[in-house]
């Protein structure tokens, strides 16, 4: 059997019960990603960047409680940064070899 | 020989092998599907205005589906605490549900597939085009059945109005001048979609192999080294939840947008 500590037994079913809100949140996100589907804000650009704004905290719950990242260590943080850092590259040299004045038309 | 930092933590940087090598994994799978959402959002942004499907997918289907990804990565995480608190039995219970969940999942998906590989549409000679889902039993080689309705164009197929009334159509064999199936190869959009959600199943089949595989035919660590097995739970807890936060992006783009 593990040998946890009373504290640790307290905080473990305080975690319970987190996760147990954070998912009824998530759930509600989900909805309001529906309702802001079927609803018109105007422009489709709008619509977009609030619908991906509500999946983009969804992500961040499920990350920071889900998968523990707001206690987590500072290795974790700098993994994760260094992540950010390449997967933002790849979209900028995407969206950069992508504009017109940068194709190149062979004949 | 003793595996070091299989349990206790690393002085330098406070974490056991498996959990930096999980993250590790992670930061890795954050770039593969990040490669694959920036080649979407490219195509998107590039398509010239009505050529893009909108409505192509059944959001009910995905709403239900992230309903229960969300439920199974919570019964995860209940299971793994369970474990933390001693309890061998609760976890084993929640962590079958998570199984469950992960299983609906995949009928639900394979139902959406199912149904992508039997939608047709079915342009005639004379210009009038046909869309909806193939009849197998009444489908013969002189005439083709479709559970469908009748477009107007091809941008009514790449957006179809949402109260199209769907009835049964019989075409002629001899009528038709072209036949495509809402596979892959059909556009960019269905080639995205199973690339990506097809990536997406596979996690979630390798993600519930290993939770099975810890949950029963390993599961005799409990006994002979609880703390590396809580450990285990927790980084296939991590990965779980990876998928589950990767569906949350799937979802509204595919789905919704």
């Amino acid at each position: 059997m593990s040998n946890a500590s009373e504290q640790e037994l307290n905080d473990v079913k305080k975690h319970v019960r987190q996760h147990i809100i954070i998912a009824i949140g998530l759930a509600a996100g989900s909805l309001m990603t529906l309702w802001t589907s079927q609803t018109n804000f105007g422009s489709f650009p709008i619509n977009v960047v609030v619908t991906l704004a509500i999946a983009s905290v969804q992500a961040f719950m499920v990350a920071a409680f889900f998968m523990h990242l707001l206690s987590e260590k500072k290795l974790i943080y700098s993994f994760l940064v260094f992540t950010a850092v390449f997967f933002v590259v790849m979209i900028g040299i995407t969206f950069w070899a992508r504009m017109p004045e940068n194709i190149v038309h062979y004949r | 020989m003793n595996i070091p930092y299989t349990v206790e933590r690393r002085e330098d940087t406070g974490l056991y092998n498996a959990k930096l090598g999980v993250w590790l994994f992670l930061a890795s799978e954050v770039m593969l599907f990040g490669a694959l959402f920036s080649s979407y959002i490219l195509l998107r942004v590039g398509a010239d205005p009505g050529t893009w499907p909108r409505h192509w997918l059944d959001y009910k289907l995905g709403a239900v589906n992230t309903i229960i990804l969300i439920i199974s990565s919570v019964t995860n995480v209940v299971a793994w605490a369970n474990l933390k608190l001693g309890s061998f039995s609760k976890y084993r219970f929640y962590q079958a549900i998570t199984m469950v969940c992960a299983v609906v999942f995949l009928g639900i998906k394979s139902y959406e597939y199912y149904g992508k590989f039997h939608h047709f549409t079915i342009t005639l000679k004379d210009g009038r085009i046909a869309d909806g889902h193939i009849q197998k039993g009444e489908t013969t080689k002189e005439k083709v059945v479709i559970d469908g309705c009748w477009r107007a164009s091809q941008a009514e197929v790449m957006d179809p109005p949402a109260n199209s009334e769907e009835k049964k159509i019989e075409i002629e064999s001899k009528d038709i001048a072209q036949m495509s199936d809402y596979s892959p190869p059909r556009n960019n959009f269905t080639g995205l979609y199973f690339t990506m959600t097809g990536l997406h199943v596979l996690h979630i089949i390798g993600g519930i192999l290993v939770i099975f595989a810890i949950w029963g035919p390993l599961n005799g660590m409990w006994k002979t080294d609880p703390d590396r097995y809580i450990n285990r739970v927790e980084v296939a807890g991590l990965f779980w939840s990876f998928v589950d936060l990767v569906w949350l992006f799937i979802f509204p783009t595919f789905y919704l947008l």
